[in-house]
């Protein structure tokens, strides 16, 4: 990945909101530009100047949406973290499809806001376009849709449960560390947080054998989880 | 019995009209029949008496008889056996014929005779009278000609009528039909005018334009309520920023101060999306939703609370829908009785599953609803007594709570309970899984 790997741009048309933001991402050392358009956004990631994306939806002119979709068309896939007041599962389903990594409701927290950016920004930029299907060990997640499969079955995955999952499928077998699994999916490291972990972990566990399947979640002692197959 | 629909309406009028002129014309022909008959009766009597006269002058003609000779062979020959008859010659007998009645004292046949009286040459007077024969009766030839006109009458007016009541109210069921059918003002497509009876045309044009008015001011509403509560969320980001900013390097109680603005910020925004989920329509639902855990729902909803309240819950109660939409719904549930129950008796709460539903029940001890305050807590706005007393809340809880329910295809209900308990349940459909 060429160039340090902290380069934001904030994209928000409220002065004020654009500022705290800016100001407070600034603080956890990383590089940060701001635009009230999405225009200006979008010269930035073109010059290929920018890691991070972060975007509100409600932008005068060329909607946040539009130019998330823009992006994406175009073959860039610069992680994209969305700002709305949306909240409901529509919007952030819309989001989601026009190739936003993340969403964020308004009015939201900024330690959350830091952690997602952090989470964003150590996955890294993706290397192709967005992924619709995450599939390993038997298990398929349709990312658009919130779905999330077992064989030919729907697993009832909530949404916590469905991040966890959908994070170790990513990581295909390798073991995820349990503070990497807070960040990323939580968005904090806190005792409730890994309390919450736990509990997140044994139903996941209780829902992916329920079938007879071979799908495993391991638990590696003292280190994080990993999603074993068969063949695994 | 008033018939109710169009139809039978007309069904009910055009039988009984067949059946009023069945009567007047059954009752009408058999009077008309009785009149021929009597004037048949009366011309046979006229024959009688003519061939009677013919007789009389022909014997006292051509024979020696004398007239009594000649009357008595008039009368055998002309007159049937049982028609009675009488020559005088200035009130001298001359010949009688049968054994009927003579007159009264009133000097008046008995009823049911008829007479005729003929004066012939020479003060010769012949009477003759007769029964006529007795044919059907009238009576039953009433009941009869009624029947022959009833019964055809009434199936060509069950016919007519119910065609005609229907081609009327046909437009009218059509309306209804098309009105049942709008779930949204806005999508009403009138039918075309032209074709239509006037009537029928008449009540179109005014339910389009009811629905056309309406369909705009829930399109005012709708945008209004979402401008506002888009617009909430600006300002709103920016004082939870600058609060948590501040609270950043404070300490002490001015933390806490700024903690508590947090609090009321996130407390207001989700008022901000109640309006925002009021605005939305409940047919328009929620899309796929996610699955969301509502034991975990209602065990945030309780634990987030000042007030404790005694919960039953499996561990996992799944759905599918919107979580932030049915953790308000939840939270209202739960802030009600939280509100009404009394200080000394705790408010209870059981999630179970109840075959394909998951039902939450929600019980406030303490308080008795009626069953027309249970209907009235519906409605938006609306506060019950104790709360226009505390003056805490803003009547918008229950109604919300069960829009969020049928947005998800669930309701809320208050089912009837005991005295002295108020119960108010959250039924949604449980979490099927759907084909990849």
């Amino acid at each position: 990945m060429p160039g340090s790997p902290g380069r934001v741009v904030v994209v928000e048309d409220d002065p004020e909101t654009r500022e705290f933001v800016a100001r407070a991402l600034r603080e956890d050392g990383l590089e940060v530009r701001s635009a009230a358009r999405a225009e200006s956004a979008r010269k930035l990631v073109q010059a290929g100047e920018v890691d991070l994306v972060v975007l509100d939806v409600g932008l005068p002119g060329i909607s946040g949406l539009d130019l998330c979709a823009e992006l994406r068309r175009d073959g860039s896939a610069v992680p994209i973290l969305m700002l709305t007041a949306r909240t409901d599962v529509a919007s952030r389903v819309e989001g989601l499809e026009s190739g936003a990594d993340d969403y964020l409701g308004k009015p939201f927290a900024l330690a959350e806001l830091r952690a997602r950016v952090r989470a964003l920004l150590r996955r890294g930029a993706r290397t192709g376009p967005p992924e619709a299907v995450l599939e390993h060990a038997g298990v398929r997640i349709d990312l658009r849709r919130r779905r999330a499969f077992l064989g030919a079955e729907e697993l009832p995955l909530t949404r916590r449960e469905m991040d966890l999952l959908a994070r170790l499928v990513r990581a295909g077998g390798v073991v995820v560390e349990r503070d990497v699994l807070l960040e990323d999916v939580w968005g904090v490291d806190s005792p409730e947080a890994a309390a919450s972990l736990e509990v997140i972990v044994s139903r996941l566990r209780r829902k992916l054998t329920r079938g007879g399947g071979a799908s495993r979640l391991r638990n590696v002692r003292g280190i994080g989880y990993a999603l074993d197959g068969e063949d695994g | 019995m008033i018939a109710r629909s169009f139809a039978r309406r007309t069904v009910t009028a055009t039988l009984l009209t067949a059946a009023v002129s069945s009567l007047v014309f059954a009752g009408a022909s058999v009077a008309a029949l009785r009149l021929l008959w009597d004037r048949h009766d009366v011309l046979e009597l006229e024959r009688t008496v003519d061939a009677a006269e013919r007789i009389f002058a022909l014997e006292q003609a051509e024979s020696e008889h004398g007239a009594v000779e000649s009357a008595r062979e008039a009368l055998e020959q002309a007159l049937e056996p049982l028609d009675r008859g009488v020559f005088r010659a200035r009130h001298e007998l001359l010949a009688e014929h049968g054994a009927g009645p003579g007159r009264g004292e009133d000097g008046r046949l008995p009823k049911g005779w008829i007479e005729t009286r003929r004066r012939l040459a020479d003060g010769v007077v012949l009477e003759v009278s007769r029964r006529p024969e007795e044919g059907v009766p009238l009576r039953r030839l009433f009941w009869a000609a009624l029947l022959v006109a009833a019964i055809p009458s009434s199936l060509v007016a069950l016919a007519v009528g119910r065609r005609a009541g229907r081609a009327a109210a046909r437009p009218i069921e059509e309306l209804a039909r098309r009105l049942g059918e709008v779930r949204d003002p806005r999508e009403y497509a009138p039918l075309p005018l032209d074709g239509l009876p006037d009537e029928a045309a008449a009540l179109e044009r005014s339910f389009a334009s009811v629905l056309g008015r309406l369909g705009s001011a829930l399109d005012r509403e709708a945008s209004f309520v979402r401008n506002a509560a888009h617009e909430l969320r600006t300002p709103l980001t920016r004082i939870r920023l600058r609060a948590e900013r501040a609270a950043a390097g404070a300490s002490g109680a001015c933390r806490r101060e700024l903690d508590a603005i947090t609090t009321e910020v996130d407390r207001l925004t989700r008022l901000a999306d109640a309006l925002l989920v009021l605005a939305r329509d409940e047919a328009s639902g929620i899309g796929e939703g996610e699955t969301v855990n509502l034991a975990d729902v209602v065990r945030a909803a309780v634990d987030a609370g000042e007030r404790p309240i005694e919960l039953r819950t499996p561990d996992e109660a799944l759905v599918r829908g919107d979580e932030a939409l049915l953790r308000l719904a939840v939270e209202n549930l739960l802030d009600n009785a939280r509100k009404y129950a009394p200080a000394a008796l705790m408010p209870r709460a059981r999630l179970a599953g109840e075959g394909t539903f998951v039902v939450l029940s929600v019980e406030t001890p303490g308080v008795t609803l009626s069953a027309e305050e249970r209907e009235m807590a519906f409605e938006r706005f609306y506060r019950g007594a104790q709360a226009r007393e505390t003056a805490k809340g803003h009547g918008l809880g229950l109604s919300l709570a069960r829009h969020v329910a049928r947005v998800h295809g669930g309701d809320v209900i208050a089912p009837d309970a005991a005295p002295g308990l108020a119960v108010f349940e959250l039924k949604l459909p449980a979490w099927r899984g759907t084909a990849g």
